[in-house]
């Protein structure tokens, strides 16, 4: 039993990872569309070069979100109905944001999708960061559960760690719009991300001295989990250096495979430290966690077996579908803007 | 207003929006991809222009349809945890196979197909749309498993509290939702049917390229007169599970108060449910309430008044929706047979006929809500039927401000929605095919 529920909290750990380093990069781009575009075309250029993959990069959040529902129900439970309101607001995000993607090129007037592609794209951003920043540093919950609302969210280390995430996704955005793009526009979108680029490193220094993970009482750095932790925060440092070595000699999909590995590394580190928690709390006496929240051993199994069936079929047609899809766009080529 | 009923208002509202676009996502689907397999065999001109056509109107309920399945999935653990903490073992696997194995086909193919267009091969374009539609349709066959261990639990044991999945062979055997999936299926291609021959049928009678169109509203007529047809078909093997399963369900939908043998069907009945009668009951056509459910004239049909008042569904709003959908469900067999027989005879050019067809356009979605609040409404006053109610399935901590917020919210961005994508579907139907 013990065995599958650490499977399935390292499935879960994956999910929510992969989901970053995905749709991390399309609402980036999403977020900065309108900030670094200087025309319409520039505009229709960044839709284009996230366009076929938005909604199977948000696939793996839905993912995310039925695997724990199957696997840790009590845990989905608790996190959804206690986080109501901010999870309400990043759906709503996530809503504005899609359809304007799709709709945005169907119609006269775009001001109005251009606005909900960005709020959209940032808000979704933060309240990710801001959420996963708290699940980090250890929630305030008691016996009836987590009472403090999206304003006990907005603490120091939710904020911290929602900036952060919002301004690693525009640079890991910038970076797949600077492999995708070309033309003039890709020279200004690669002066931009090297700004992007420190921005980040403020961010992530930032992020690493006052580490979320520090406050929660039921982290123990000493413990396997915890020097995991620490192990993939220093592959991290490894991929954010590399980003810029790459950029720097030009090597632009180098530099956003780069990203998305140091994306990767840095939820890892997040989900390693608050192992075995789904839900870590400041009194331990009230953790969330892979062992108190879980399904029957049954469902645990049944469940391992789909995943070990879909998961890598999933992963290699989406491989496929993006390597078949690997052509560049232009804002000044017609013919490679479909939106 | 208390948590509870914002929490049921909430999610009818944002399930009912949902299935406004997911029927017609689920039948055109299969359209676009027959008309592209068309062009793929023959060759010819007309059925790539259809399949970019109806492609363009498909992204556009498509794009709506698939951001508003998001907040449901979510719902269950926001508004209703504790029926997410009861039944959680069984209901997420369904769910979460949903999104493993079809909505990434759908999503990911769906990319392809839409940008890849001048870039893969005719071969892979094509089997890019057939991958979409088989990933819709698988997400409607899982999502309608967990609906139906709503309906009718089975290969569950209770243990600590909570149901358990003890048998995964007998969830994915459970009639009723096989049943249940082809009723809606086959529905879902009705609503896409009516939409492609009632979209053509403007066309037609604006002259308006109508040999191309013509061609289309064959081919959707051929499909909705079969889908219809099925429809009828598992319908009625689905208001036998009902019969046998949910007894107050079946009692609520047909206004029967008192346990019959050989009970007669009256065509015209309206329910008075504060005194346990109903105020009319004419034009009995005999044994046949007992025929239709459990195919013997002489079946035992159970009546509302078997049940404690409180397990009683609303009776007055699950039998007219269920009297209704049966009508246009009727109605629908009648209309797509004539389409057909037309389409057969080469006789499209009624204008009569095709002004029918348009304003038929709206009805199958209509037929789609009210099979929808038959299901669920007469489910009341249960979350899982027999199990767990409603009233106990609600999340403890939320307040009441907490789901007004949330629900005015989804009121403005989906009335937003509704609003950007039926002018959308509507400008770009009327517009037509570009040269």
């Amino acid at each position: 039993m013990e065995g599958f529920q650490i499977l399935w909290y390292c499935l879960w750990a994956v999910l929510w990872t992969v989901y970053f380093a995905l749709d991390g990069f399309d609402l980036g781009a999403g977020a900065l569309m309108n900030f670094i575009s200087s025309s319409d075309r520039e505009k229709r250029a960044v839709i284009n070069s996230v366009g076929p993959f938005w909604d199977g990069n948000e696939v793996w959040l839905i993912t995310a979100g039925g695997a724990t529902f199957a696997a840790f129900p009590s845990a989905y439970a608790d996190m959804f109905s206690w986080l109501y309101v901010p999870l309400f607001l990043l759906l709503t995000a996530l809503i504005i944001r899609g359809v304007s993607f799709e709709l945005r090129g169907k119609t006269e007037n775009k001001k109005i999708w251009d606005i909900f592609i960005f709020a959209g794209s940032f808000l979704a951003s933060f309240l990710l960061g801001t959420a996963f920043g708290n699940i980090w540093a250890g929630l305030p919950l008691s016996s009836q559960g987590y009472t403090a609302g999206l304003a006990g969210l907005l603490n120091f280390h939710g904020i911290l760690t929602g900036i952060c995430l919002t301004v690693f996704f525009c640079m890991h955005g910038l970076l797949w719009l600077l492999h995708k793009i070309d033309g003039s526009f890709k020279e200004r979108i690669a002066a931009v991300s090297r700004r992007f680029w420190y921005a980040a490193f403020l961010c992530l220094a930032l992020f690493l001295i006052f580490l979320p993970l520090s406050k929660n009482p039921n982290f123990d750095r000493s413990s396997v989990n915890g020097l995991l932790s620490t192990i993939f925060y220093a592959l991290s440092i490894i991929s954010f250096i590399a980003v810029k070595k790459a950029l720097d000699k030009g090597r632009t999909f180098a530099s956003f495979m780069f990203s998305f590995s140091f994306i990767v590394f840095w939820s890892a580190g997040g989900f390693a430290g608050q192992y075995p928690n789904i839900l870590p709390s400041l009194d331990p006496a009230f953790n969330v966690s892979a062992f108190n929240s879980s399904s029957s051993l049954y469902t645990l199994k049944i469940m391992s077996a789909v995943a070990l069936v879909f998961v890598p079929v999933v992963i290699g047609y989406q491989i496929w579908v993006y390597r078949l899809l690997n052509h560049k766009v232009n804002p000044q080529d017609e013919s490679t803007l479909h939106y | 207003m208390d948590v509870l009923l914002l929490s049921r208002l909430q999610f009818a509202a944002t399930a009912a929006f949902h299935f406004l676009f997911v029927p017609m996502t689920l039948g055109v689907v299969v359209l676009v991809a027959i008309m592209q397999t068309l062009w793929y065999k023959t060759g010819e001109d007309d059925w790539l222009k259809l399949s970019r056509f109806f492609g363009k109107l498909f992204l556009i309920n498509f794009a709506i349809g698939v951001v508003t399945g998001i907040s449901l999935e979510f719902q269950f653990g926001m508004n209703w945890a504790r029926y997410s903490k009861y039944v959680g073992d069984i209901f997420g696997v369904p769910l979460a196979i949903e999104a493993t194995a079809a909505f990434f086909l759908e999503s990911v193919f769906l990319g392809l197909w839409i940008f890849g267009a001048d870039k893969v091969s005719r071969k892979i374009h094509l089997i890019s749309i057939w991958m979409v539609a088989l990933g819709s349709n698988l997400s409607a066959l899982w999502i309608l498993f967990a609906n139906a261990f709503m309906q009718r639990p089975v290969g569950y044991s209770i243990a600590a509290g909570r149901v358990e999945l003890i048998d995964f062979a007998a969830f994915m055997a459970n009639p009723y939702a096989w049943v249940k999936f082809f009723h809606t299926i086959f529905a879902a291609y009705s609503v896409g049917a009516f939409f492609v021959m009632g979209v053509c049928a403007y066309h037609m009678l604006k002259k308006n390229k109508p040999e191309i169109f013509g061609r289309a509203f064959k081919l959707a007529a051929y499909f909705g007169a079969l889908s219809c047809l099925m429809v009828f078909v598992f319908g009625d093997f689905h208001a036998k599970d009902i019969s046998k399963y949910q007894p107050s369900k079946f009692a609520a939908m047909e206004s029967v108060w008192e346990t019959q043998k050989g009970a007669a069907y009256p065509l015209l009945v309206l329910p008075d449910e504060k005194n346990e009668k109903n105020a009319v009951e004419a034009i009995k056509l005999p044994y046949l309430l007992s025929i239709l459910a459990t195919y013997d004239p002489m079946g035992e049909v159970k009546g509302l008044k078997d049940f404690a008042k409180e397990d009683r569904p609303p009776v007055f709003l699950t039998f007219i929706s269920f009297r209704l959908m049966v009508a246009l469900g009727m109605l629908f067999i009648a209309v797509s047979m004539l389409a057909a027989w037309l389409s057969w005879k080469k006789k499209l050019d009624n204008p009569l006929f095709l002004k029918l067809m348009i304003l038929s356009i709206p009805l199958p979605y209509l037929a789609m809500q009210l099979g929808w609040i038959v299901a669920e409404v007469g489910r009341q006053p249960w979350a899982v039927y027999g199990l767990l109610r409603t009233s106990e399935s609600v999340s403890a901590n939320l307040t009441a401000g907490d789901v007004l917020f949330s629900f005015a919210g989804y009121f403005i961005v989906y009335s937003f929605l509704g609003f950007a994508g039926f002018y959308l579907m509507i400008k770009n139907a009327v517009k037509g095919i570009e040269n």
